[in-house]
C-alpha cells in the first residue's frame, strides 16, 4: 500500500493581511499627498527652500538699480522723512542720469509733514495782512514733487489694506484676455479690500502705479503677485509697471483659463504665473551691486552708466525704517531688493515652475516606491527593504535636484519621501507584528503538542497503573497443593494482558490469561473491565459449566465496546483435589501440559470459541482434562509466543515445550520454570523491543492432598 | 504492506501482501472502510490472504470489525489461501468463527456468487479457464 505523505500544504502566503493593510496606508498617504495638507506643504516649502540655496539664481545682468536713502544719505541730507522738496530732488537727480523708469518705492500719504507753508502756517495768524499773499506765493513741498514726478517716466507704489480706504486708486488699465472658454471670468487672485495710495496731488501726477504687496508664508517671500485685486479693479505688481512705464506700453493684459491665471502679457512679453496671478521668484543671493547711494547720486558722483536706461527705484534702507524680508536663501533684505529680483526675473524671462501635472508625477512616483514597499516588506530582509527605500528616497532627490537645477522646476521629493518613510515604518511595524503573531501561534502550537504529549504519557501511566493494580499477586494464593507463577511484561506502550486466579472454594481454583487486541488506555480499561466482568460472572454461578459463563462474559463485555476490540482469553477451573481441569478458550494461544516423569508436552486445544466480542452470542463449550500429580501447566499470551527475533522470526510454542522439558523437572518450582522460559524469550529477540505484552502464567498441581 | 483491489461481479477481492501488524493494521483498515459502508455495493468481501505472511491481534481486530459490518448488512466477507503461518494463527484464535476461510479465491467466489466465479474465470489475469 503506497500513498506516502501528502505534500505540506504550501506555507500560508507571507503577509497577505500586512500587503493588504500596507496598501490602504499607501492609499491614505497618496491621497494626503494630493490634497496637500499643512504638514506636508511645510515639508515641500522646506525643501523648495533647500534646493534654492543650494542653487540660487546666477546675478545674469542688473536691468534695476536701487537709489538707497541709506545711513550714509540720513546722515548727509538729514534725518528721514525728507522734505518732500528734496525728495523731488532726488527724482530729478535721477532723472538726470536717464533711466528707462523711475519707481518711488515710498508711501506718501499724508501732506508734506515738514513743509515751509505748514511750518509757517501757525505764524500766519499773527502777521498782517499783506503777508499771507507772499506765502501763498510759494509752491509747496507735494507740488514741487509733483512737478518733478511729472517731468519723468515715473511709477508710485501703494499697498494693499485688508480694509476700504476711500482713496481713489490710478491703475493702468489691466485686461483679462481670456484663453479656452470664451467667457470671461474674474480671475481668482490676491484680493485686497482698499489700498493706501500717496496724497492724489502726488498719485496723479506719476506715468504707473504698482502694488508692492507680497505674500509671505511664516516671514518668507516666496512668491509676488504680478496682478492683484483691489476692490476689484485688477492692479500690476509695482515692479511690472516700472517695467510697462520703461516700454511705453498703455496697458497690461492677463491672460487667463476662467478664473486660473496663465500668465501676464506686457507687449510682446508673456510672463507664465502660477494659477493666482503670482510669480515664484527665482531669487539670487543679496547682491550690493544692484545699490546706489541716494546722496552719491544728488551729488554727481555716480557713473552714469549705473543708472541710464535701468529701471531705478528710490527707496529707503536707512537704519531701522526700511521692510525688511527674508527670502528662502535666508537673507534678509530690504522691499526693494524683492523688487529689483522680480524685475531682473521678468527680463531674464526666468521665474520657478511647478506645472500642474508635477504633483500628479510625484504621486506615481510615490504609488511606485510605496508599492514595492509594500510588496517586499513581508518578503524581504529589513535591510533590504531599507536600502531599496534609501536608494528611491536618493533617486527622487537626484531626479528633483537635477530638474531644479537645469529647469527650475520645483520637484517636491520631500513629502513623498516621508511619506514613504511613514509606509515603510508601518509596514515594518505590521510586519514584526506579524511576525511575532505567527511566532506565538508557533510557540501555542508547540506548547499544546506538549502538552498532549505529557498528557498521552500520563495516559500511558494511569493504563500501566491501573493494569498493574488489577492483577493479583502470586503470594495471595497460599496452598500447598499447588504452585504457581505468573509474570507480565509490558510492552513499550500498554498493552491491554491479562490474568487472574482466585479460589472457587475449597477444592477449585479459577485460572484466567486473556489479551485484549489494541494499547493504551482504552485497551487497558476495557482488559480491567473484561477481568472483572469473568470474574463477577464466575462468582455469581459457581456451579454454572465454564462454557455458558464464557458465553455471558461474551455478551456482557460485548455490550459496551465503543472501540470494537475484541480480548482472547482462557479460561480454566482446576479442581485441586483429583485435577479435573475443566477450560474453555475464547482465541487464545492454546496453553502446554508437560509431564515431567515422561518428558511428553500436549496443548489443550479443545472447546472454545473465537475472542470475545468478535462474534456477539457465540455458543463457547467447554472442555475437560486431568492433570496429574506433578504436571505442568503453562499458559502465554501472543507476546510470548509471537516474540520476534531480530531476524524476523516468531518464537513460537514449540520453544516453549523445549524449555518446559528441559526446565520443569519434577523439583522445579513454578518461579523458576517461568524465569526460564522468560530468560529464553529474553534471549531470543535479542535486546528488541517486546512488540506487545508477554504474559507467562505456570502452574504445578503439587499433588500434595 | 502493499495492498491490490479487484472486483469480480459482485465480489471485491482485496489482497494485501506482507505482515499485518501494529503498522499495517491502519492503512488496510482505511483500505477496506469504504467497501463496508452501507452504501458500498460489493455483495461479498473477500481477502485473499495468499501473500500474508503474518497478522497480530491489531490485525485481527480489523478483520472482526469487516466482520461484523458485512454481517450487519448481510453480506458475506470470507479470507482465502492462507499461509500456514496465518492459518495456525486462525486456528489458535478461532477467527474461523468470525469470517468464513476458504483454500483458495476461486472456492471462496465458488461458495458466494456464481457471477463473480465466472468473472474470475474470464480474468486473463487470474490464468482464465
Amino acid at each position: 500500500m503506497t500513498g506516502g505523505e501528502p505534500s505540506p500544504a504550501r506555507a500560508p502566503r507571507v503577509g497577505t493581511a500586512v500587503r493588504l493593510a500596507g496598501g490602504a496606508v499607501l492609499a491614505a498617504l497618496a491621497g494626503l499627498l494630493a490634497l496637500e495638507p499643512d504638514a506636508a506643504s511645510r515639508m515641500r516649502t522646506a525643501w523648495f527652500d533647500a534646493l534654492q540655496t543650494l542653487s540660487p539664481r546666477e546675478v545674469a545682468s542688473l536691468p534695476a538699480v536701487i537709489i538707497d536713502i541709506d545711513e550714509k544719505s540720513l546722515e548727509r541730507v538729514g534725518r528721514w522723512p525728507w522734505p518732500r522738496s528734496q525728495v523731488a530732488a532726488l527724482v530729478d537727480s535721477v532723472a538726470a542720469h536717464d533711466p528707462a523708469a523711475i519707481g518711488l518705492d515710498i508711501l506718501m500719504p499724508e501732506p508734506d509733514p515738514v513743509s515751509a507753508e505748514r511750518l509757517l502756517g501757525g505764524l500766519r495768524r499773527g502777521t498782517d495782512a499783506d503777508g499771507g499773499p507772499r506765502f501763498a506765493a510759494f509752491a509747496t513741498n507735494d507740488q514741487v514733487l509733483a512737478r518733478s514726478l511729472a517731468a519723468a517716466p515715473t511709477v508710485l507704489a501703494f499697498a494693499g489694506m485688508p480694509e476700504p480706504t476711500g482713496r481713489t486708486l490710478t491703475v493702468a488699465p489691466v485686461l483679462v484676455q481670456p484663453t479656452g472658454r470664451a467667457t470671461a471670468v474674474a480671475p481668482e487672485v490676491l484680493r485686497f479690500a482698499g489700498a493706501m495710495t500717496s496724497l492724489p496731488q502726488i498719485d496723479h501726477a506719476a506715468r504707473g502705479h504698482g502694488i508692492i504687496s507680497a505674500e509671505t508664508a511664516r516671514g518668507v517671500t516666496r512668491r509676488v503677485p504680478l496682478v492683484a485685486s483691489v476692490g476689484g479693479t485688477l492692479v500690476p505688481a509695482f515692479a511690472l509697471d516700472l517695467l510697462r512705464v520703461a516700454v511705453g506700453e498703455p496697458a497690461l493684459r492677463v491672460r487667463a483659463d476662467g478664473p486660473s491665471v496663465e500668465g501676464v502679457v506686457l507687449g510682446s512679453l508673456f510672463v507664465p504665473t502660477e494659477p493666482d496671478g503670482t510669480l515664484r521668484v527665482d531669487f539670487s543671493r543679496h547682491d550690493p551691486r544692484r545699490f546706489v547711494s541716494a546722496v552719491d547720486v544728488l551729488e554727481g558722483r555716480v557713473d552714469r552708466a549705473r543708472v541710464e536706461r535701468k529701471l531705478a527705484i528710490v527707496a529707503v534702507s536707512g537704519l531701522g525704517l526700511a521692510d525688511r524680508h527674508t527670502t528662502p536663501l535666508g537673507d534678509r533684505v530690504p522691499g526693494a531688493e524683492i523688487h529689483a529680483q522680480l524685475v531682473e526675473n521678468l527680463y531674464d524671462g526666468t521665474s520657478l515652475k511647478r506645472p500642474p501635472w508635477v504633483l500628479w508625477a510625484e504621486i506615481a512616483a510615490f504609488g511606485l516606491a510605496g508599492a514595492l514597499v509594500v510588496w517586499a516588506t513581508p518578503r524581504w530582509r529589513p535591510r533590504y527593504t531599507l536600502a531599496a527605500t534609501v536608494l528611491s528616497i536618493a533617486a527622487s532627490g537626484a531626479l528633483a535636484w537635477i530638474a531644479f537645477d537645469a529647469g527650475r522646476v520645483l520637484i517636491d521629493a520631500a513629502s513623498a519621501s516621508l511619506a514613504l518613510v511613514v509606509l515603510l515604518g508601518t509596514m515594518l511595524a505590521l510586519t514584526l507584528a506579524d511576525a511575532n503573531h505567527q511566532r506565538h501561534a508557533l510557540e501555542r502550537a508547540v506548547a499544546a503538542e506538549r502538552e498532549a504529549r505529557a498528557r498521552l504519557a500520563g495516559e500511558m501511566e494511569a493504563a500501566r497503573r491501573i493494569q498493574a493494580a488489577t492483577l493479583p499477586s502470586a503470594d495471595r494464593l497460599a496452598d500447598p497443593r499447588v504452585d504457581l507463577a505468573v509474570t507480565m511484561t509490558p510492552a513499550r506502550e500498554v498493552g491491554g494482558d491479562l490474568y487472574d486466579f482466585f479460589p472457587l472454594d475449597a477444592r477449585r481454583l479459577f485460572v484466567l490469561v486473556g489479551d485484549v487486541a489494541g494499547k493504551g488506555l482504552s485497551a487497558s480499561i476495557f482488559m480491567a473491565v473484561s477481568k472483572a466482568l469473568v470474574k463477577s460472572t464466575t462468582l455469581r454461578s459457581r456451579d454454572a459449566d465454564l462454557g455458558a459463563l464464557v458465553s455471558r462474559a461474551n455478551s456482557e463485555v460485548s455490550r459496551d465496546n465503543p472501540e470494537m476490540m475484541f480480548v482472547t482469553l482462557f479460561a480454566g477451573v482446576l479442581d485441586l483435589g483429583d485435577g479435573e481441569f475443566v477450560y474453555c478458550n475464547a482465541g487464545h494461544e492454546n496453553p502446554v501440559v508437560h509431564d515431567p516423569r515422561s518428558g511428553a508436552s500436549r496443548r489443550l486445544a479443545d472447546g472454545g470459541g473465537p475472542p470475545l466480542c468478535a462474534v456477539d452470542d457465540f455458543d463457547y463449550r467447554d472442555a475437560a482434562t486431568t492433570l496429574a500429580a506433578g504436571d505442568w501447566l503453562c499458559i502465554v499470551s501472543d507476546g510470548v509466543s509471537e516474540a520476534c527475533s531480530p531476524g524476523g522470526e516468531l518464537y513460537g510454542m514449540a520453544r516453549v515445550d523445549g524449555v518446559l522439558s528441559r526446565a520443569a523437572t519434577a523439583s522445579a518450582s513454578a518461579q523458576q520454570v517461568l524465569d526460564a522460559l522468560r530468560a529464553d524469550v529474553d534471549a531470543f529477540v535479542a535486546g528488541g523491543e517486546p512488540a506487545d505484552d508477554a504474559t507467562i502464567l505456570v502452574l504445578r498441581r503439587t499433588g500434595v492432598a | 504492506m502493499s495492498l491490490d483491489s479487484r472486483r469480480y461481479a459482485d465480489v471485491t477481492v482485496v489482497a494485501p501482501s506482507g505482515r499485518i501488524d501494529h503498522e499495517a493494521a491502519g492503512p488496510l483498515e482505511r483500505a477496506i472502510a469504504p467497501l463496508l459502508a452501507p452504501a458500498a455495493s460489493p455483495a461479498a468481501l473477500v481477502l485473499d490472504f495468499g501473500r500474508v505472511d503474518y497478522i497480530s491481534s491489531v490485525g485481527l481486530r480489523v478483520l472482526m470489525i469487516a466482520a461484523k459490518s458485512m454481517r450487519a448488512r448481510k453480506a458475506r466477507i470470507g479470507v482465502a489461501a492462507l499461509t500456514p503461518t496465518v492459518a495456525e494463527i486462525f486456528t489458535i484464535s478461532r477467527f474461523d468463527a468470525v469470517v468464513e476461510v476458504y483454500a483458495g479465491v476461486r472456492e471462496a467466489l465458488a461458495a458466494m456468487s456464481p457471477s463473480a466465479l465466472a468473472a474470475l474465470a474470464a480474468d486473463p489475469a487470474r490464468g482464465g479457464p
